[in-house]
């Protein structure tokens, strides 16, 4: 089992600068490069949420729905830079129509789940528009 | 074997012996169905895949008759037609939408366009074998 906590870190530019063991097959290609460059439509859906860390200063937790997973995100930021924590909580099944079905069901009451915490409003929204 | 019969000329094809084990693939059929070539065609995708599509693939061979219909798998939705001609069948089919699961938004878009699709094809079919049955019970008249 592999215990090692995910990680990655970003500069003042949104470049990735280094990334944890365990995300280093995944995300390690993109070292030096803006993830936004990297990571299509992500730009749409953290980038707020990382300008708003940098500008308060502190840390701050939020969930989304991005590539096929709905995810928790920590952001810790320290000066320009912003450590990011992320954590897949569940994730499309796209193989038959019945886990695709199963897998939005999940991923809807992970989004809704924080009704109390601070939520991607277009996420849950737009979930809940599925037919 | 070449085999044109009952499958539009664009749309990729299998053609299948009576123990679904393919006999021959059209040039455009995408992997894995040309590494598929004297296997069961089921040994290639998923094992629900055998399950989802076995049973229009009886229906076609027990009828003796084109069967048409569509199916989600694995993130497309597809069309296909199984046609049976003489021992082998003949399926074929035609991709009109997959999940795009990159968004939230990309997500819906994506499924209310394949279901769009499903209900525009299934129309066009429905009007397709009411109008065949209309010419059949016209001649007869």
């Amino acid at each position: 089992m592999n215990a090692e906590i995910d990680y990655y870190v970003v500069d003042a530019n949104d470049r990735l600068i280094q990334v944890s063991e365990s995300l280093r097959e995944t995300m390690g290609p993109f070292v030096g490069n803006s993830l936004w460059e990297c990571f299509p439509r992500a730009h749409e859906i953290f980038e707020r949420h990382f300008s708003e860390a940098r500008e308060s200063g502190h840390e701050l937790e939020f969930k989304a729905f991005y590539a096929g997973a709905a995810m928790r995100l920590r952001l810790l930021p320290a000066g320009a830079l912003l450590t990011v924590y992320p954590e897949r909580l569940a994730e499309v099944d796209v193989r038959t129509l019945g886990t695709l079905t199963e897998s939005l069901r999940r991923i809807e009451a992970v989004l809704a789940d924080q009704a109390s915490e601070q939520l991607d409003p277009r996420a849950h929204g737009s979930l809940r528009a599925l037919p | 074997m070449a085999v044109a019969v009952g499958t539009s000329s664009d749309h990729p094809y299998v053609v299948l012996d009576a123990e679904d084990r393919v006999l021959d693939v059209s040039p455009n059929a995408p992997a894995p169905f040309p590494s598929l070539l004297g296997r069961r065609v089921h040994e290639g995708f998923p094992p629900e895949t055998e399950a989802l599509y076995g049973p229009y693939f009886e229906r076609a061979r027990r009828t003796g008759e084109t069967v048409e219909f569509s199916q989600y798998s694995d993130g497309h939705v597809s069309l296909l037609k199984a046609v049976p001609i003489r021992r082998a069948l003949v399926v074929s089919w035609e991709l009109i939408g997959f999940i795009d699961v990159m968004t939230i938004e990309s997500l819906r878009h994506s499924i209310d366009a394949a279901l769009m699709a499903l209900t525009v094809r299934g129309e066009t079919i429905r009007r397709e074998h009411t109008r065949a049955s209309m010419r059949v019970i016209a001649g007869g008249a």
